[in-house]
């Protein structure tokens, strides 16, 4: 994000797309709860009311899947009032009259069948944006998991760009990560296209420079860009890809259409998984490497807002696990190029020698509760709380291009079979994939399988579902179990479920489909259908059996590693609440 | 009249259920039962935990057969043992904030753990009665939506009242 978080705390305006803190990131929720009890401004659109927009000044409950529509007609309402900055726009960006062609044509009238939000309303909320003291625009995975996600988030740059709300003190664009410390695992150039530090494997000044710091001929570093996760499904069925080293994912449970992908994944030659906790995907992994958890090992990690921060390990690893560093250096070594690091901080150093954005982020820097925020270029620089300050932005000539897009339907609509919409989200007590959250034993009791599936009251009652009843969710892809919960707070016509959940996957429905920049999938967005089970006592002892087997079989297979006399496998009734 | 009791501002609260955590944990002690003694409740607009009020004459007390709910002078306290699960509590309170859940009894010996066989325990807010911090949800809340309502906030909020105009009539 170009802003920091503690900053959203003095903004005079938040403005959050597409974003429920609340679920993903709490500790970021209640800098919004704070900024609002110092008199900010808070807006949201979003298609369901998220606890933020119970404390909004305007709230509007978009229609699910209109992103670019309400986007382009906001910036048309700010426009037409004469809102936007014409100083900052001819002095810092290009293009605006190009963007105005495709901007002009969205009036908020025109495009209210799609997005649902009364024109006034729509105006109001683009006044209360564009004449703010300072403006964050925050986006999440709304944003991210629909078919035009690049697209749109041109579209949200642009607004800041137009209305001058970037490049100055509290104001900006606050675009979240999905997952702890996505934003290091990028930053890191754990991507098909960047060395660390954002450098393009196809440029070759860069390849020559990795390739001499590691000491390899440069024709050994590969020139063109590799492929992206939600690639190596289809990829390994067509021959193209052979072998997958899965590294702390679980993508049986997080990709989109997980059943297709076991098929897909099965068919490769090699399949190495390394994770701390047995999961499906390492079930039909060839090699499992076993790692270390937070706690267990020392490290760094980056914050959605670009801050570094040192970790230390609390307790050394047990049994066979090794740290993640070590592993690819055992493997790296083994491979045929010799690998040696002491520690972690020699890693980051080398890392750091070899990123200019990062180099002033040492490790003495970070000592304690010390942080350092890149873009941080020298030992002596205090770090980047704020991007693009005065309007300076990171492009050649350092103008801002403004991009407008016209909008699209979203790839599978809902029709007479599968009549609903559904979308995958977040709930807050359970992490990602669920491996590391679903074995704490408060969270655990908090929430258990099947997880939820939230229906609107109407949808429910034409279906003769109850709130609390477990009931039989389907589409093209496959099916699921999950328990109701009926939900006024959502848009009528789309159904809602979290993506932890094991027996309730809501994975097993959704769709493949990616963009084609990106190639994130449309997880918020595919056609299903939900029916009642007329036999509750046979549904709750169904979902505990598969459940029971589901545990018994990770259990079984991670008992291999069991070392200690004191760790073997405990009897069944001391395990009854854990999972694994 | 009556003790302190918990109350939630839903202009502060996140949903995050961080409370509950916090709740469960502290009563995840062998002789105890680990569930949350406040829950989230969400309405269109509303969204707060609701946890038990501690009222004076309270009707949970009331419809307990066997004391194992009593009022101790500055709460409505719970005796598990004498719980039978009849759920009479359950029904008699107005806030859904009263709740009987099957317990595994369990008691230490020495290194182990015994278990006694399957009961029924009532679950409800205790305001964390033996944790010198006080109440675990009030310490966890993430925004600071908890208060803990006692006799100097009661007396505050009447003085508020009195202080200023009233906001409606009641047509007689």
């Amino acid at each position: 994000m170009s802003v920091s978080i503690p900053s959203l705390e003095d903004a005079k305006c938040i403005f959050l797309f597409g974003y429920n803190p609340s679920a993903s990131h709490p500790i970021v929720s209640r800098r919004i709860v704070r900024a609002k009890e110092k008199g900010a401004k808070i807006i949201v659109a979003d298609p369901r009311v998220i606890e933020t927009a119970r404390i909004a000044d305007i709230y509007m409950q978009i229609n699910n899947g209109c992103n670019i529509a309400f986007l382009n007609a906001f910036a048309n309402a700010i426009v037409t009032e004469n809102l936007h900055d014409k100083e900052f726009i001819a002095e810092h960006t290009n293009g605006f009259d190009e963007w105005w062609e495709t901007i002009k044509d969205y009036t908020p009238e025109s495009v209210q069948h799609i997005t649902g939000i009364d024109p006034e309303t729509m105006r109001e909320a683009a006044r209360m944006y564009a004449t703010a003291e300072s403006a964050v625009l925050g986006w999440g995975m709304g944003v991210a998991q629909q078919k035009q996600n690049v697209l749109t988030v041109h579209t949200l740059a642009a607004i800041a760009c137009i209305t001058h709300q970037i490049g100055k003190p509290n104001a900006g664009l606050a675009p979240v990560r999905g997952q702890n410390n996505v934003q290091g695992s990028c930053d890191m150039g754990m991507l098909p296209n960047f060395f660390p530090g954002y450098q393009k494997v196809t440029d070759p000044a860069m390849r020559e420079k990795f390739a001499k710091a590691w000491g390899v001929p440069v024709e050994k570093l590969s020139d063109h860009e590799g492929y992206k996760l939600t690639d190596v499904g289809h990829n390994a069925e067509e021959g193209k890809v052979h072998a997958f080293y899965n590294f702390g994912e679980d993508p049986l449970q997080t990709e989109p259409d997980a059943q297709d992908l076991k098929r897909q994944l099965q068919g490769l030659d090699l399949l190495i998984c390394q994770d701390i906790f047995m999961t499906q995907t390492c079930m039909i992994a060839d090699v499992i490497f076993p790692g270390t958890s937070w706690g267990e090992h020392d490290g760094v990690f980056s914050a959605s807002d670009r801050t570094f921060q040192r970790f230390t390990a609390a307790v050394p690893p047990k049994g066979e696990c090794k740290h993640d560093w070590q592993i690819f250096s055992e493997l790296s070594t083994r491979m045929g190029y010799p690998m040696h690091y002491e520690d972690t901080q020699e890693i980051w150093d080398e890392m750091r020698s070899l990123c200019p954005t990062f180099y002033g982020a040492t490790y003495e820097k970070m000592a304690g509760v010390g942080h350092a925020q890149w873009p941080i270029p020298t030992i002596e620089h205090p770090g980047t709380p704020i991007m693009y300050l005065g309007g300076k932005f990171t492009t050649p000539d350092n103008r801002a291009n403004l991009m407008a897009h016209d909008w699209e339907p979203p790839t599978e609509l809902p029709d007479e079979e599968y009549p609903l919409i559904l979308c995958t989200v977040r709930e807050v007590g359970h992490y990602s994939c669920r491996s590391m959250t679903g074995n704490c034993r408060a969270l655990s009791l908090l929430a258990e399988e099947p997880g939820e599936i939230h229906i609107h009251p109407d949808d429910a009652k034409a279906r003769g579902i109850y709130d609390g009843e477990l009931v039989r969710a389907f589409s093209r892809r496959g099916e699921a179990m999950s328990r109701a919960v009926v939900d006024e707070r959502i848009n009528k016509g789309t159904v809602y479920m979290t993506y932890q959940w094991w027996i309730g996957k809501c994975n097993n429905l959704t769709l493949h489909a990616v963009d084609p920049r990106s190639h994130t999938p449309e997880d918020k967005f595919s056609a299903c259908q939900v029916e009642a089970i007329e036999d509750q006592v046979w549904a709750e002892q169904h979902m505990q059996e598969l459940y029971t087997q589901l545990k018994n079989d990770l259990a079984d297979l991670a008992s291999a590693q069991d070392v200690e006399p004191t760790s073997q496998r405990q009897p069944q009734e001391t395990r009854e609440s854990v999972i694994v | 009249m009556g003790g302190s009791y918990i109350m939630a501002d839903s202009g502060a609260c996140i949903g995050c259920k961080t409370c509950m955590a916090a709740c469960l944990m502290k009563h995840d002690v062998p002789g105890d039962a680990a569930v949350a003694r406040l829950n989230l409740v969400t309405t269109l607009r509303v969204s707060a935990p609701i946890a038990c009020h501690h009222c004076a004459d309270a009707p949970c007390v009331a419809a307990c057969p066997t004391g194992a709910l009593y009022d101790d002078g500055t709460r409505v306290a719970v005796r598990m043992e004498r719980c039978i699960g009849c759920r009479g509590c359950v029904m008699a309170c107005p806030y859904g904030a009263v709740n009987v859940v099957e317990y595994r009894r369990r008691s230490p010996l020495g290194d182990l753990t015994v278990n006694e066989g399957v009961g029924a325990v009532v679950i409800k807010c205790d305001l964390c009665a033996d944790r010198p911090g006080g109440p675990a949800c009030v310490e966890a809340c993430p925004t600071k939506g908890l208060v803990i309502v006692d006799k100097d906030v009661l007396e505050a909020s009447v003085k508020r009242s009195n202080d200023t105009e009233p906001k409606t009539v009641t047509a007689a």
